[in-house]
């Protein structure tokens, strides 16, 4: 860092004293545009999952969609243009936000506990428990996401559970890829002299592994699960899409999966939910890419 | 190495087993009452219910069943659809079409994966590098079935420069948009993947070794770091032909092509339990036997995996 010898703002002056590696990781995070696209983009999905009504004034899931309006072109007043049923797209864009959100967090959050469970153990304990797991680890591995997500959605698919068969359906079959991650940073993390020392110090395992090493494996935890919840909702939508998705909820899938029967007439009803189901996973993928650079020290 | 192939054998068993009786348990676990769903509407008397019982084995546990089911599978008796087709007949017509689309789409990854990804490592930081780790990433992001319908409506509706549904008349051509649609996740991938090689084993010592003997930059390049560059790219190849097999699903649903996958599609859609279970627990089957291949090979490739 050459420029580092002359401090011209208060940030660079900073840049003397020795920082921790999350100070070093947020330095680099702050100065990364695609950190900030990404951030973006993904509070922008928030608040259209958590307030839709801010964003469009026609409430999609109650409006009455008029057959006169059959896939009439996009106007100022209606910015999309509407579907096959004459429905409003954009309020259906807007409305669609919620089950995609609520899908990928709560499978990540299903999936981030399993992995921090199974991966904790496996590399804490290692001998026959690390064995063991890594037995069941390869069997979830062995079933393709996409294939497995669409025999346990439709089990359950027999009442009307709303977005949870997806949800649990994800987390089930997503935890093992965290769960070898969490694995191997905390067997790194625990031959270190920090924790020896620890150990020395007379701190038991529960100390140990709550208070120094599982810090440790969070960065890289955090960056997996991040990328995961982009995965989890493109798969949500390719559910949807196949007709095993949630149902009675307005989903991106759902609606690109009808836009493509009438392909031939129009193609805005397919091209505008498609964008924003690309934009929303494009985001989460580009966030845990620009975090995970940020904490690899191999790449200074 | 011997030993290394007997544990790596014993655990795809064990993942088989593991896997298919997952997916077997949760098949089961829908279908309430079998016999009736068999029946349709017409009402079944007790004494048909008995000797159907006794017939499909339901009277037996679980896990016997599994086993029966098992034994049927690996023996090429698969059972038949609810239409009452046999399931190995289904899928003797289906499974050409899709081996063809699939070794399209691979040939369609090796090609402009493995070439772009060598040549935007080479010119680390150049336009074409920037521009493809930009657009792979934009790929990576998208999911298959929302860049199968774009592809679609653009190339095929729009543009009208293919077909938009399955063709059998044109031949191989008519697999192509398809294979495209298929190959693009892993193309892009593979690029990533092999820019990443390419531009570590560029600083390797050996390469400085190389350079410092005065060997020409063509055959430092094409001989020493090729050649190291490209073990990890092959073993990530072999295991995605088994995803491009799962893949298919969804490009042959949205082309309808009447392949393994566009089968399941439709099982899917039509409620086929016993087509959907058999075809889910082959691509399983495939998905292992391939990662076993790649596992094995990755080991005569590079001794460093075999002696851990």
């Amino acid at each position: 860092m050459n420029e580092a010898a002359i401090p011209r703002t208060q940030d660079d002056a900073e840049v003397g004293a020795p920082r921790s590696l999350s100070g070093d990781a947020w330095h680099d995070l702050r100065r990364n545009p695609v950190f900030w696209i990404a951030s973006a983009i993904v509070l922008l999905m928030v608040l259209m999952a958590a307030f839709p009504w801010l964003f469009s004034s026609i409430d999609a899931r109650t409006a009455d969609c008029s057959l006169a309006d059959s896939l009439r072109r996009p106007s100022a007043q209606h910015w999309f243009g509407f579907d096959k049923q004459g429905c409003d797209v954009y309020a259906r864009v807007i409305y669609g936000a919620r089950s995609s959100v609520l899908v990928g967090v709560f499978s990540t959050l299903i999936a981030g506990f399993v992995a921090l469970l199974i991966g904790t153990l496996a590399g804490f304990y290692g001998r026959w428990i690390d064995a063991l797991l890594a037995r069941v680890v390869d069997v979830f591995l062995g079933i393709p996401m996409l294939l497995g997500a669409i025999v346990v959605a439709k089990a359950l698919s027999g009442q009307d559970l709303g977005i949870w068969p997806v949800v649990l359906a994800l987390g089930l079959l997503g935890w093992p890829t965290p769960a070898r991650v969490i694995r191997s940073s905390v067997i790194a993390a625990s031959h270190q002299d920090y924790v020896n020392a620890a150990r020395l110090l007379g701190a038991d395992n529960r100390r140990i592994m709550l208070r120094h090493i599982l810090p440790n494996a969070l960065a890289p935890t955090v960056v997996v699960l991040t990328i995961m919840l982009g995965a989890f909702i493109a798969v949500e939508a390719t559910l949807s899409f196949l007709g095993v998705g949630p149902r009675n909820t307005i989903s991106w899938g759902v609606d690109i999966a009808e836009a493509q029967r009438w392909i031939r007439e129009a193609s805005y009803p397919l091209m505008f939910p498609a964008g924003f189901l690309t934009a929303t996973v494009l985001a989460f993928i580009m966030l845990g890419d620009a975090v995970r650079e940020a904490f690899d020290p191999r790449l200074r | 190495m011997a030993r290394f192939i007997l544990r790596r054998l014993f655990h795809a068993v064990l993942t088989f087993v593991g896997a298919t009786l997952i997916v077997y348990a949760l098949m089961f676990s829908i279908a309430s009452d079998p016999l009736q769903a068999l029946a349709g509407e017409r009402p079944l008397s007790e004494s048909q219910r008995a000797q159907l019982t006794a017939q499909y084995r339901l009277d037996e546990p679980f896990l016997v069943q599994y086993g029966y089911y098992m034994k049927g599978l690996l023996t090429g008796d698969m059972g038949r659809t609810i239409t009452g087709r046999p399931i190995a007949d289904v899928l003797a017509e289906a499974w050409p079409r899709t081996i063809r689309l699939a070794v399209i789409a691979m040939g369609i990854v090796i090609v402009f994966g493995v070439i772009g990804g060598v040549f935007a490592g080479l010119r680390r930081g150049g336009a074409f590098d920037q521009t493809s780790l930009a657009l792979t990433l934009v790929v990576i992001g998208t999911p298959v079935f929302v860049l199968g319908t774009v592809f679609q409506t653009v190339f095929a509706v729009e543009l009208g420069w293919f077909r938009p549904s399955f063709a059998p008349e044109l031949g191989l051509a008519t697999y192509v948009l398809p294979a495209i649609v298929l190959g693009m996740l892993s193309l892009a991938t593979t690029m990533r993947l092999t820019r990443t090689s390419v531009v570590e084993n560029l600083r390797a010592d050996y390469v400085r070794t190389a350079n410092a003997k005065g060997l020409t930059w063509r055959r430092v390049v094409s001989v020493h770091v090729l050649r190291n560059s490209l073990i990890p790219v092959l073993t990530f190849l072999g295991t995605e032909f088994g995803a491009l097999m799962s893949g298919a699903m969804v490009t042959e649903g949205i082309f309808n092509i009447p392949g393994v996958g566009g089968r399941l599609f439709q099982g899917i859609r039509l409620e086929d339990g016993p087509l959907v279970v058999t075809i889910v627990s082959l691509l399983i089957l495939i998905y292992l036997v391939v990662n076993l291949i790649v596992d094995l090979l990755y080991a005569v490739l590079d001794p460093r995996i075999r002696h851990e």
